[in-house]
């Protein structure tokens, strides 16, 4: 029987509706039988937390109870007083809707299913995204839930010309995955890679963006992402009008963006939001920032081993007295400092608030004024390792990258000094240069020099100086600020 | 090309011509640049003629055989060429990058970034030009600027030098400069378009200028001295007033230049695995790269501690080589052009 | 077989150099010299002895300190048959590898007076690892006991000495602060003439109370100085050693010190004693130009010494009307007097230098960058066979 009610549809009300409780055992699939007023028999199936309990009585049970003998004309949906309602012709289709929060309906009289849109699954409201706070500048930033971050979108996005594509991935999750694109900015294939990028993978559970990220690169190993991510809507239409493709993953907050060039992280919503001048400024600090952040401890012990005039003499005799009685390297007590820097790092966020308190106590007070009191650390050494992870969450969206970065610089500059350092430092710009995302190189503006682009790159123009848009995305609308000028 | 072959002749370039000319150190540089120019215009002039690259002028002129010939030729020149401003990288690491000497050891990573660099293509060393070009540009600046103020440029003085100092400067530099060897190789990689030519001769005359001026600073500063003081670059700014206040920062100047000056040496490499690949038709291949930087290690382990023989080599073999592959097979290149267009009609 | 595979080649090589370059972080020593082993020589006294070279070179010592700096200056004493044979016995003596980067003077001893300097100093031009920016002098007695002196001002001799030799002196025209760089460059040229400022060390009394201070946020420690409440020192600059050849040819006064650096430096604010009338002016010289130049005047050669400033009035050695000052205008007669003192100290300077053979005012070199046949002409004798013609232009500054 199970085979017959798989294979096809309208076997019979009570045949589907034993298949389904069969195949959906969990307890919270609740089913409900109800009649109308005619005595047509109907039973809603759905899941307990994820449906709204409420519309689906007020929009469904309600109308179907109600209906008198001769009321109905065989046309069930047309008595439903909810908006998105589907008939099934397959039985998995409509497992599939229960699964996804879904109700399904099923109808005695002639088999029907539908599966009606009433999914309310727990979620949080619209709230600023704590990875990307402004002071200027819109606050909403994307939840988990894609019908809302899809719903963002759209506030902003009010052109017949954004195109979404509905996906799902993730062979048990079957999680929806939404790509967003403006037909006519977008470079043509771009949406198609992605799309047969993200219908390639077969994995099993695709709980966040992350996952996609992964499986839309080329280079999944590489140190550097290939694909930008972004909270906040503004950004994300912002990306969509420079000509970019955008995902939104069910259950995730954060969104992708795709090409990516290494420039975005550098550029926040906010640079929009205020004069170019401060803007072009805080991006050349953030350039800085980083360089600093992933340098400074290396170049710091360089200097002590490899190179003393590095560091001015009166300041030389200042470090040289600090570390004059620790018993390490200076590189080895600079990893061990980065180190601790990390673990507290690490610590500080996965530990439960009210440890908090008592985390920073432990970490400031006892690992680090005792450690140098103690004559295991050098005061230099606590400084510039602090300095150099304020440095580096200027740009938080690289943070992954450059802690790896510096922890692979530091490596090399215990080892082999300051010719590592440059070593290293060509070596990356190499591989760099020759990585491109989705047909664009990361290092574009820079690398291929594209002059239009560089309007806003590290240096921001006005927004009447940007006419065109990003010419390294290859949009075929290449305008995107219209002049009225003859 | 600019960046690139200014950044290549920075290292010890300066210092040799100061002991070979003294105070008029630039004029072979100049000279030397001009000529290149003139055969980076003419390469440029063949570009516009024809789509085709050298290769292919050559198989279609002498035959197939004859251009992989050539081709073999021209990377163990590229790879010869390297290997000279590698042993200075060696001896400037040596001395700039490290307060004592260092063992052999610390320069020997840098065959891990050529093997990678190499088997990058063209179209890598063309885009870490454009990284390389403000860097070189930034530093280059600051350290002459942080230079300046301990000039003297009467140093320079009397401009007429003994010509036979003037000639035996261009002989003994020649070698460094094969921009010619270089633009004949891109040709047909780009689309040539009107004015390039003039674009292309300017850029390489401007790296020579580059040079030439750099050199000029570091006389002005050092004048007699100038013959004992190895790697200028890292020399002209040391008595900047506020050093001794913020420490050696210049360094960090000379650093990043050095980057550009590796990409430099890296360049070479790509145009030799180029090279190999267009012999045997097969693809860019890693292997071609790894192959030309273990004949490169072993020729720094033969010539480690030999600085001097290994200059004075390049200048007497590498000068003959620049003469055939910069300037006679440009020649060579519009040989096969006529001969090519005569077999077309034909 | 299995297919050879470049990736995994590549993979595996670049493992391993993870690998070897892990061990080398952690190992760390392969011939490092590093900050704790270093011996940072802030100065260096150079003596000639019957045996070679006594190098004293004043070593920084930081010690361990939770705040801030708390450094120790020692001074170690080397000898060997060269400069660098006398820093590697420093190093065995002391276990520290003398690093000479950060060194800022260089003082030859009186005992360098009977060798060619540059013999002496061919390792600071020889060595990668040094430059030529430290300051050079010469001293009267010998070098490493000046190093070892005990300051009435600030903490060590090399400071104290550093700071007489500074560029803000250089500029008064009271010292003639040159380098290493400068006097290898005068030495080698067509001049083959150099000079330096010579060092006096006069003694003063230990109670004044200057002579405890330990400014400077170090302390010094002169374990080769002067007894506990022996005689501080104080050190005179004013006057200049002059080299022909390498080698020394003598040693010019204050005022043709003074006179040496109104020409040869860009100097800044001066002040020139004068008489006009009986009185005594001390004339302030702002916006100086001066300097020596030669040119050819009926087949020889003909040396110019120009100097122009603007003069005001800054001391007079009587009572004046308060309108007269407020005006600042300097009477003519005093503008023409004091350019009278000017050609007179610079008179005295090129009879000094000509008596000594020296060219310190590079006339041999001006003369062969700007009119090469007429120095190939008098090579050798420019100085002795140059007229002397003065071009001192003095204007008020009122």
């Amino acid at each position: 029987m199970h085979s017959d009610v798989k294979g096809g549809a309208k076997k019979g009300y009570a045949a589907m509706l034993e298949y389904v409780n069969k195949t959906l055992t969990s307890p919270d699939v609740m089913t409900f039988e109800f009649k109308s007023l005619s005595g047509k028999k109907f039973a809603a199936v759905y899941l307990d937390g994820v449906t709204d309990k409420a519309l689906l009585g007020e929009l469904v049970i309600k109308p179907l109870r109600s209906v008198r003998e001769g009321e109905e004309d065989g046309q069930t949906a047309m008595l439903l007083a909810s908006p998105e309602i589907k008939e099934c012709k397959e039985i998995q289709e409509v497992i599939d809707g229960i699964l996804d929060g879904n109700a399904a309906l099923f109808v005695e009289d002639g088999g029907a299913m539908y599966v009606i849109g009433l999914k309310n699954p727990p979620g949080r409201a619209v709230t600023e995204p704590p990875t990307q706070v402004t002071v200027k500048g819109p606050r909403e930033g994307f939840t988990e839930d894609i019908k809302t971050n899809l719903g963002l979108v759209r506030k902003r996005l009010k052109s017949s010309d954004l195109h979404i594509k509905l996906l799902s991935s993730g062979r048990q999750s079957a999680t929806a995955v939404a790509l967003c694109y403006i037909r006519g900015v977008c470079r043509e294939g771009v949406p198609e890679q992605i799309e047969e990028n993200i219908k390639k993978n077969k994995i099993d559970l695709v709980p966040d963006s992350s996952y996609i990220s992964s499986f839309i690169t080329k280079h999944p190993r590489s140190l550097f992402k290939h694909c930008g991510s972004c909270e906040k809507p503004d950004i994300f239409c912002a990306k969509l009008c420079e000509g970019r493709a955008g995902i939104i993953v069910d259950g995730s907050p954060i969104a992708l963006t795709a090409p990516y060039m290494v420039v975005e992280d550098f550029q926040s919503a906010e640079d929009y939001y205020i004069t170019s001048y401060r803007a072009t400024i805080i991006r050349a600090l953030r350039l800085a920032a980083v360089l600093i952040g992933i340098l400074l401890p290396s170049v710091y012990i360089c200097a002590q081993l490899f190179k003393i005039q590095l560091i001015p003499v009166k300041l030389l005799f200042k470090i040289a007295s600090s570390v004059s009685g620790i018993p390490f390297s200076p590189s080895v007590e600079m990893f061990l400092t980065l180190m601790v820097l990390e673990v507290l790092n690490e610590a500080s966020i996965r530990m439960p608030k009210y440890v908090g308190l008592a985390l920073s106590v432990v970490g400031a007070l006892v690992l680090g004024d005792t450690a140098v009191k103690a004559g295991i650390i050098s005061t230099p050494a606590i400084i510039i390792v602090a300095f150099s992870a304020i440095c580096l969450y200027t740009v938080p969206d690289l943070v992954e990258t450059t802690t790896t970065l510096r922890l692979l610089y530091l490596m090399v500059a215990g080892s082999l000094g300051l010719y590592g350092i440059v070593l290293l430092t060509a070596f990356m710009l190499c591989y760099l240069c020759s990585e491109q995302s989705y047909g664009v190189p990361l290092l574009a503006p820079f690398a291929p020099l594209v002059e239009g682009d560089l309007k806003d790159a590290l240096l921001k123009s006005n927004m009447y100086s940007i006419k065109r848009r990003p010419l390294s995305l290859g949009s075929r609308n290449k305008v995107r600020l219209k002049s009225d000028k003859k | 090309m600019c960046v690139f072959n200014a950044a290549a002749k920075l290292m010890i370039y300066p210092t040799a011509m100061a002991a070979m000319c003294g105070n008029v150190l630039w004029l072979p540089v100049l000279a030397d640049c001009l000529l290149q120019s003139l055969v980076v215009w003419l390469v440029c002039m063949l570009a516009a003629r024809t789509d085709r690259t050298f290769f292919e002028l050559l198989s279609c002129a002498f035959g197939r055989p004859a251009a992989r010939v050539v081709y073999v030729a021209f990377a163990l020149y590229f790879a010869l060429s390297a290997f000279v401003p590698m042993t200075e990288q060696q001896a400037m690491v040596h001395e700039v990058f490290y307060d004592t000497i260092p063992s052999l050891l610390t320069f020997l990573p840098f065959f891990f970034f050529s093997a990678y660099a190499g088997s990058r293509g063209l179209t890598n060393a063309g885009r870490t030009a454009e990284i390389c070009l403000p860097v070189f540009a930034v530093t280059v600046i600051i350290l002459v600027v942080m230079g300046l103020p301990e000039c003297d440029f009467s140093a320079l003085l009397p401009v007429s030098a003994p010509i036979n100092s003037v000639l035996g400067g261009c002989v003994g530099g020649f070698f460094r400069f094969n921009e010619g060897a270089v633009m004949l190789l891109l040709m047909g990689h780009f689309r040539y378009k009107r004015g390039d030519a003039m674009k292309i001769t300017l850029s390489c005359a401007l790296g020579g200028a580059i040079v030439a001026a750099v050199c000029a600073v570091f006389y002005a500063i050092y004048s007699f001295l100038a013959p004992q003081q190895y790697f200028a670059i890292a020399k002209i700014s040391i008595f900047f007033s506020a050093i001794s206040l913020i420490g050696r920062t210049d360094l960090m100047a000379v650093y990043a230049l050095d980057i550009a000056m590796l990409f430099a040496i890296a360049m070479y490499i790509q145009l030799a695995v180029y090279c190999l690949s267009k012999a045997f038709s097969v693809q860019l291949h890693p292997l071609y790269s790894l192959v030309i930087n273990i004949a490169l290690f072993a020729l720094t382990l033969l010539f480690n501690n030999k600085f001097a023989l290994v200059q004075q080599l390049g200048a007497a073999v590498l000068g003959w080589g620049t003469l055939l592959f910069a300037c006679a097979m440009p020649a060579a290149g519009w040989l096969a052009y006529i001969v090519g267009v005569k077999h077309e009609k034909v | 077989m299995k297919k050879f595979d470049l990736k995994r080649l590549a993979a595996i090589i670049y493992a391993l150099a993870i690998t070897a370059m892990a061990f080398l972080f952690f190992t760390n020593d392969f011939g490092l010299v590093d900050i704790r082993k270093t011996a940072v020589i802030i100065g260096a006294g150079i003596d000639l002895t019957e045996g070679g070279v006594s190098v004293t070179a004043q070593v920084a010592v930081p010690q361990p300190s939770e705040n801030g700096e708390n450094t120790v200056y020692i001074e170690v004493e080397g000898d060997g048959a060269t400069v660098a044979d006398a820093l590697n016995v420093i190093n065995k003596k002391t276990g520290f590898f003398p690093k000479l980067v950060f060194c800022k003077l260089l003082i030859l001893g009186e005992s360098c007076r009977d060798a060619d300097i540059f013999e002496v100093l061919d390792y600071f031009y020889r060595d990668d690892y040094t430059q030529l920016t430290p300051v050079i002098a010469m001293c009267s007695g010998s070098a490493g006991e000046l190093l070892a002196s005990k300051m009435r001002f600030g903490n060590t001799a090399t400071v104290s000495i550093e700071r007489l030799l500074s560029d803000e002196a250089k500029k008064s025209a009271n010292v003639s602060t040159v380098n290493l760089k400068m006097i290898g460059i005068d030495n080698f040229s067509q001049s083959a003439a150099c000079y330096m400022p010579y060092i006096r060390a006069r003694a003063q009394s230990a109670a004044s109370p200057a002579a405890q201070s330990t400014g400077g946020g170090g302390q010094s420690e002169g374990q080769s100085g002067g007894e506990e409440g022996g005689d501080m020192q104080e050190f005179l600059c004013d006057r200049t050693a002059i080299f022909r050849g390498g080698r020394f040819a003598g040693i010019l006064d204050e005022e043709q010190t003074f006179a040496l650096n109104l020409l040869k430096n860009s100097v800044r604010h001066v002040f020139v004693p004068c008489t006009y009338e009986g009185t005594v002016y001390t004339l302030g010289l702002r916006n100086c130009r001066g300097g020596a130049g030669v040119r050819s005047s009926g087949g020889g050669a003909v040396a110019r010494l120009a100097f122009s400033a603007v003069v005001q009035v800054n001391d007079v050695g009587r009572a004046e009307d308060p309108r007269s000052v407020s005006e600042g205008v300097v009477p003519e007669g005093v503008l023409r007097a004091g350019e009278a003192r000017l050609r007179g100290l610079f008179s005295s300077l090129f009879s000094a230098l000509r008596e000594a053979d020296c060219d310190a005012l590079e006339l041999g070199t001006k003369l062969f960058r700007y009119d090469r046949a007429l120095y190939e002409e008098l090579e050798g004798r420019v100085l002795s066979s140059a007229q002397l013609a003065f071009e001192v232009s003095l204007r008020s500054a009122g």
